[in-house]
């Protein structure tokens, strides 16, 4: 509306007239749709081409540029051997938390138990480095370290050390929910679920998923229809667990197993906590459209 | 320009050839116009250490204990699938492994120490030196951090292992000396063809050492001194990290006397200086870093530096170094004033494990898979490529840039006089229209 337009000086009277402009624009554009949605139930090519059209910008879809994407993974082989321990051996994970830690901690232990296959839970003691925790897990064949990390009774974060040679991943843990708050959950079986990994674009992306990967064993047990999704968004990992079931030849259900969790990487060391290979900082946190999972 | 990159994950050595301005993160950038994989061996036997003999020659130590003479040959791009009038002209290089020595690691000595060590990871036995050795065109000596000292020579083209001695381990460096020829002149001074060394690491304090009787065995002549306790009388860890000679004092120098001055950088992020004169303590120490990190590099940027990286000065004063950390800082700093500025303006993202000043750039690569050239004084970035690979040495063959074809299409038209007019009119009217929305809104 132009400046000319908005003289009546009655509040009252000035917002109805608004109010019914907004109304003739909504009655407009919802008959237009009608319109349009007849039109194109008659003719779904119609609709293809509008859909094709007419992209939504989002902020995923104009991320910055990042040339590892479509970059070959260089030494490929050698990183998944280093990751898979040269394929020898099935994932042996020992589950630990940080010195003196809180109720929370065990907590999110016992659930981290049942999502980790071949996961041994030992309670942290004081007086014992993490070198020495290393070197132990080492000596029995023990393929990954996992501590987590409580603070002042919250758990806000989980290592991951891959043994013998690394390398450390930390990440932050946030919008924990627990099973029993997911309406409609399912109970969990102990079958190995199958693993679905989303969006792990870029170099550091694909050491991540890499990760995850030689966390949880390659031979899923099918018929407990169980999937861990790990979907990659703006850097941030969602976790969720499903169990799917066929409700009919064409249709296929799913249901939640829970829990429910974010993650967010905040650094990945080299060796045992080491070199700091990647690490995020807050001024990353500036530029919106950037993104390095 | 034309850099070798040594890349970890491939085990290969590449070679980039670019012009300033290059980056490969920018789209609308200049691209880098060739990059050649080369001789990959996979990442065990990664290339550690990569070191120019001549132009036609190369020198290459890799994580599985062999050291590789490698012959370059330049030979013309294969421009046939594109026009080659509208492409850059240059020659790519072939490498060709010539001759190698094998056997040169002895990991069983550092297990026993890693037990005390500070770092957690297993240790895996490494080079930590690889230089020719001064006034020599034929002699290599190189150095692991399992305490080896190895002397190679290259006779009819091919690598032989003349000896191998053994120093206290372990080893974080061993800095060749060469400052040995401008020493000669001075004839106060020890003429001094021997090869010396300096070696320390890890609770292994700097000593110096040189090769006697024909490179057969090694005589330590120095050993530094740790500094004094700290306020709370507990001993200061020792742990030396780089190490980079200046010419000797001439003021009070006594033949018989061990002349030598030197800074290291520490581990906690100590600058150390040391002259042999006044004592085995160092003169100097000052702390650059915040507690709990950790530095890793030492290059001086305002002075004339020898080929292994020694300074030519004999004065401490008004050194400017560059440095870098675990995380991902590399920063210049002098001992006067501390910390200066940081390179990379926030782009490094990973710990830049190579370092060094080539031909007056600044050359950096590291974790996080990029090769960046800086001009050291300015702190500028002339270049940047992804490699897709971590590098742990990168060497500058050659600065010169590459001339790139100017396209007619490429070339903006000069914009003809009657659009200026046009222009001019345009402007008028919008100027206009501008004003007489400025005075309605004025009114309201």
């Amino acid at each position: 509306m132009a400046p000319d337009e908005l003289r009546i000086r009655n509040k009252m009277k000035r917002q109805e007239l608004f109010a019914d402009v907004k109304d003739q624009k909504n009655k407009e554009r919802h008959k237009m749709r009608k319109q349009r949605a007849k039109e194109e139930r008659e003719n779904p090519e119609l609709k293809e081409k509008r859909l094709q059209e007419n992209v939504t910008n989002t902020i995923d879809s104009l991320r910055v540029y990042d040339e590892t994407i479509h970059h070959e993974v260089e030494g490929d082989e050698a990183d998944f051997a280093q990751f898979f321990n040269n394929g020898t051996e099935p994932p042996k994970i020992l589950l630990t938390t940080n010195v003196n830690a809180k109720k929370k901690a065990y907590e999110f232990a016992n659930v981290l138990i049942e999502i980790l296959p071949n996961v041994t839970f030992v309670k942290r003691k004081f007086g014992y480095k993490l070198k020495e925790i290393v070197e132990f897990c080492s000596n029995r064949n023990y393929t990954d370290l996992v501590i987590i990390n409580e603070d002042k009774k919250k758990v806000t974060g989980l290592t991951f050390i891959h043994l013998p040679e690394g390398p450390s991943f930390y990440f932050k843990i946030s919008s924990y929910v627990d099973v029993q708050k997911i309406v409609g959950h399912g109970r969990a079986t102990s079958h190995i679920p199958e693993l679905i990994l989303n969006n792990f674009q870029t170099r550091l992306g694909n050491t991540v998923g890499r990760l995850f990967q030689s966390i949880f064993p390659k031979n899923p047990d099918f018929e407990g229809r169980q999937v861990i999704t790990l979907h990659n968004q703006r850097d941030y990992i969602f976790f969720r667990r499903h169990r799917y079931v066929f409700r009919n030849e064409e249709k296929v259900g799913l249901q939640e197993l829970g829990p429910q969790f974010t993650m967010k990487l905040l650094r990945l060391q080299h060796g045992i906590k080491e070199e700091t290979e990647w690490e995020h900082t807050a001024d990353m946190d500036k530029e919106k459209k950037k993104f390095y999972l | 320009m034309r850099l070798l990159i040594a890349c970890d994950d491939s085990g290969s050595i590449k070679e980039l050839i670019c012009n300033k301005n290059t980056n490969t993160s920018v789209q609308t950038a200049p691209q880098p116009f060739h990059v050649g994989t080369h001789l990959p061996e996979g990442f065990d036997s990664r290339v550690e250490i990569i070191k120019m003999v001549g132009t036609q020659q190369l020198l290459v130590a890799r994580a599985n204990g062999s050291i590789h003479l490698i012959k370059l040959k330049r030979v013309d791009r294969d421009v046939s699938e594109t026009d080659p009038a509208k492409e850059p002209i240059f020659q790519v290089s072939e490498l060709h492994e010539a001759s190698t020595v094998g056997g040169l690691f002895d990991e069983a000595r550092l297990l026993s120490i890693h037990k005390s060590s500070k770092k957690r990871s297993r240790p895996r036995d490494g080079f930590v030196a690889l230089e020719l050795v001064p006034q020599t065109s034929n002699r290599i000596f190189s150095a692991t951090k399992s305490g080896l000292v190895h002397v190679l020579s290259i006779e009819n083209g091919e690598l032989k292992l003349v000896s191998s001695n053994s120093v206290k381990a372990p080893l974080e460096f061993a800095q060749v000396y060469d400052l040995a020829a401008a020493q000669k002149t001075n004839s106060k001074h020890r003429a001094s063809s021997q090869l010396t060394f300096a070696y320390g690491g890890e609770e292994n304090l700097v000593k110096i050492a040189h090769f006697t009787s024909g490179y057969k065995t090694v005589k330590q002549i120095w050993e530094a001194k740790n500094v004094s306790n700290d306020r709370l009388d507990l001993k200061v860890p020792v742990w030396p990290t780089k190490l980079k000679f200046l010419e000797p004092a001439s003021a009070g120098a006594d033949e018989g006397k061990v002349n030598f001055q030197f800074v290291t950088m520490n581990r906690l992020g100590f600058f150390r200086q040391y002259r042999t004169l006044t004592g085995r303590k160092p003169m100097l120490s000052k702390a650059l870093l915040p507690k709990n990190e950790f530095a890793t590099q030492l290059q001086a940027i305002n002075s004339d530096v020898t080929p292994a990286g020694n300074i030519r000065s004999s004065s401490f004063d008004n050194l400017q170094f560059i440095t870098s950390d675990l995380k991902k800082n590399v920063f210049s700093f002098t001992a006067a004033s501390g910390p200066l500025g940081k390179y990379g303006n926030g782009d490094i993202t990973g710990y830049a494990s190579f370092l060094n000043i080539q031909k007056n750039y600044l050359l950096q690569g590291g974790l996080d898979r990029y090769v960046r050239v800086f001009d050291p004084e300015s702190r500028a970035m002339i270049c940047k490529c992804y490699t897709g690979s971590k590098i742990s040495s990168v060497v500058m063959v050659e600065e010169e840039e590459i001339e790139v074809p100017q396209l007619k299409e490429n070339k903006k038209r000069k914009p003809k006089h009657g659009d200026d007019k046009a222009e001019a009119e345009e402007d008028e009217e919008l100027w206009s229209t501008l004003e007489s929305s400025a005075k309605k809104l004025k009114k309201n």
